[in-house]
């Protein structure tokens, strides 16, 4: 939908990352962009460490959307013919928002772990949610650049939490099993999600974290 | 001071660090991004967008599904 840009500029955000000056250039971003970089080893590693493989593909199947979206958009002579993303409905807490949420969390709670109703429950927000991102453009003006220091401040910490993950991992006795004298994250969650009341809890979390993730798409 | 201990400990001084930034960030004329910022900055673009939400996702997989 060629809809004016909400910086009021006739050049859309995606179109820094994938066009630019030749095609080949294009494509390179294409396939260097971090995202789809992040998401490809993250679904290869997290195979390689014992999860289920549906994981990992899911990752990798994203990432791999991500590529063809790319592609498509590079192989467009112009700016002008690319698609733009469609800034119709979007996702907005209200009361009755929140109390399906909490609902739904309650009701899918209620089945086991690693269950397949459970991974179904899991799955319909998650499917919704990534067709939203897909699907809704930023709504503000374009963000102002951030500071280099502050950047590295918050890299640091993410980096700390990976690097923490990391060793706790490799400090199990296989990298496929869990260890309680050096746990991660997820065995530390375990104990939690064990019982209805703490899988209903963590899931209203996670929901509310996806619901926040999607509201910032309208700033 | 047990292993676990440890490895809790250092979750949790992670954790904090987080939110000491986080609440450095809300000062006045503070040169470090909020996490809002941050995420505003990240999803500004559709690869942006589709990949923190699919790794929000990947979470509730990772947590709860075979």
């Amino acid at each position: 939908m060629g809809t004016a840009e909400p910086n009021g500029s006739n050049r859309h955000p995606d179109d820094a990352l994938h066009g630019g000056p030749s095609r080949t250039s294009a494509l390179l971003r294409v396939f260097r962009d971090p995202v789809v970089v992040v998401l490809t080893v993250a679904g290869v590693v997290d195979v390689a460490t014992g999860d289920p493989a549906m994981h990992g593909i899911a990752l990798v199947a994203v990432a791999a959307i991500l590529i063809r979206d790319g592609l498509a958009r590079a192989s467009r002579a112009s700016p002008a013919e690319r698609p733009r993303p469609v800034s119709g409905r979007r996702f907005r807490f209200s009361p009755a928002v929140l109390a399906a949420g909490v609902a739904y969390a309650v009701l899918v709670g209620w089945f086991g772990r690693f269950s397949w109703p459970l991974t179904i429950g899991v799955a319909i927000p998650g499917v919704l949610a990534v067709a939203i991102a897909w699907r809704t453009d930023a709504a503000g003006p374009e963000p102002a650049p951030l500071e280099p220091m502050g950047k590295a401040a918050w890299l640091a910490v993410f980096l700390a939490l990976a690097a923490w993950e990391v060793q706790a991992l490799l400090l199990q006795p296989t990298i496929t099993t869990a260890s309680w004298a050096h746990p991660t994250l997820s065995t530390l969650m375990d104990p939690i999600l064990a019982g209805h009341l703490g899988r209903s809890v963590t899931m209203i979390v996670w929901l509310a974290l996806g619901g926040y993730l999607l509201e910032l798409l309208n700033r | 001071m047990s292993s676990h201990a440890v490895t809790v400990a250092g979750f949790l001084l992670i954790f904090l660090a987080g939110l000491a930034l986080e609440w450095r960030a809300r000062r006045p004329s503070s040169r470090i991004p909020t996490i809002d910022a941050l995420l505003r900055r990240a999803m500004y673009t559709r690869s942006g967008r589709v990949g923190v939400i699919a790794a929000w996702a990947w979470l509730g997989l990772h947590f709860f599904a075979r």
